[in-house]
């Protein structure tokens, strides 16, 4: 079955690094959708269901902290599973992240290989 | 012998990150690697607001940042605007910053890192000690710098 995934970066740049990571990886989906801060991927997945959410954390407008916080309230898309994509491994806002409920972490700089590794577990 | 282990991280952290996000390889600078100036370069800094006050800086030739951009994006759909060489240089600046911090601070220490603001000459405002890498990518000048006595520490 095809697949959404939703990545939620300030950069462009990263945004696209993500999507070439993902079919480098092996994955195929339906629609790659792009948000560039927590709050525009909420407004996003309130019109659009997906099947898994990578985020950035330190955004502005909204980070991805409070993006798990405000998914979590909402029940609808509580149960959609996000990985963090983070250059901030090992700190404690990456710990907040997990205790909010995300299901993974990726570090930057990854590779196509880091990737399938981690959201292999979910798609 | 911290600075044999700074220069081992920060090596390490240009490394990695061209490489990742680009398949691109350093170098050390050469005598005709052309360096980049507020003429024909752009600047970032960030600041590390935690565990101390510090900055780290990334100036690079727009030639290489659209070099970057070209892999990145495969067939850059739109020409090559100055918001998108921000873009780029900004990412370059946060991801090879998070791994330098990563790989140089102890495992367990937490640090904390502000957005990164681009520029053509940004100036210069940060106070402590301070030391530059210059290196090449593909002809192309690099330069990182660290600003802040936590640094150095040690």
């Amino acid at each position: 079955m095809e697949k959404k995934v939703l990545i939620v970066d300030d950069s462009n740049t990263m945004r696209k690094i993500v999507a070439r990571s993902l079919r480098q990886a092996g994955f195929e989906f339906e629609k790659v959708l792009e948000a560039p801060d927590g709050q525009a991927a909420l407004d996003l997945l309130a019109g659009e269901a997906v099947d898994i959410v990578l985020s950035d954390i330190n955004m502005p407008v909204m980070d991805g902290i409070e993006f798990l916080r405000q998914k979590n309230a909402d029940a609808q898309i509580k149960g959609i599973p996000v990985v963090m994509i983070t250059t901030e491994a090992g700190t404690d806002v990456l710990r907040e992240a997990m205790e909010l409920g995300a299901v993974g972490t990726i570090k930057k700089p990854f590779t196509a290989e880091q990737v399938q590794e981690v959201l292999g577990k979910f798609l | 012998m911290m600075a044999d282990r700074l220069n081992q991280v920060v090596g390490q952290a240009i490394a990695v990150t061209l490489e990742n996000m680009a398949f691109m390889e350093i170098a050390p600078v050469q005598a005709d690697t052309e360096v980049p100036t507020s003429d024909n370069g752009m600047m970032a800094r960030m600041l590390v607001l935690e565990p101390f006050q510090g900055e780290v800086q990334l100036a690079a030739t727009t030639a290489l940042l659209r070099n970057v951009i070209e892999v990145v994006h495969a067939f850059p759909d739109e020409a090559v605007v100055e918001a998108m060489l921000s873009d780029m240089l900004g990412e370059l600046l946060n991801t090879i910053g998070g791994r330098l911090l990563t790989e140089y601070l102890p495992e367990s220490q937490s640090y904390r890192l502000g957005l990164p603001e681009v520029g053509w000459d940004l100036p210069d405002c940060s106070e402590g000690q301070s030391r530059a890498w210059n290196l090449q990518i593909e002809d192309q000048g690099l330069v990182l710098t660290l600003v802040g006595d936590g640094f150095f520490a040690g």
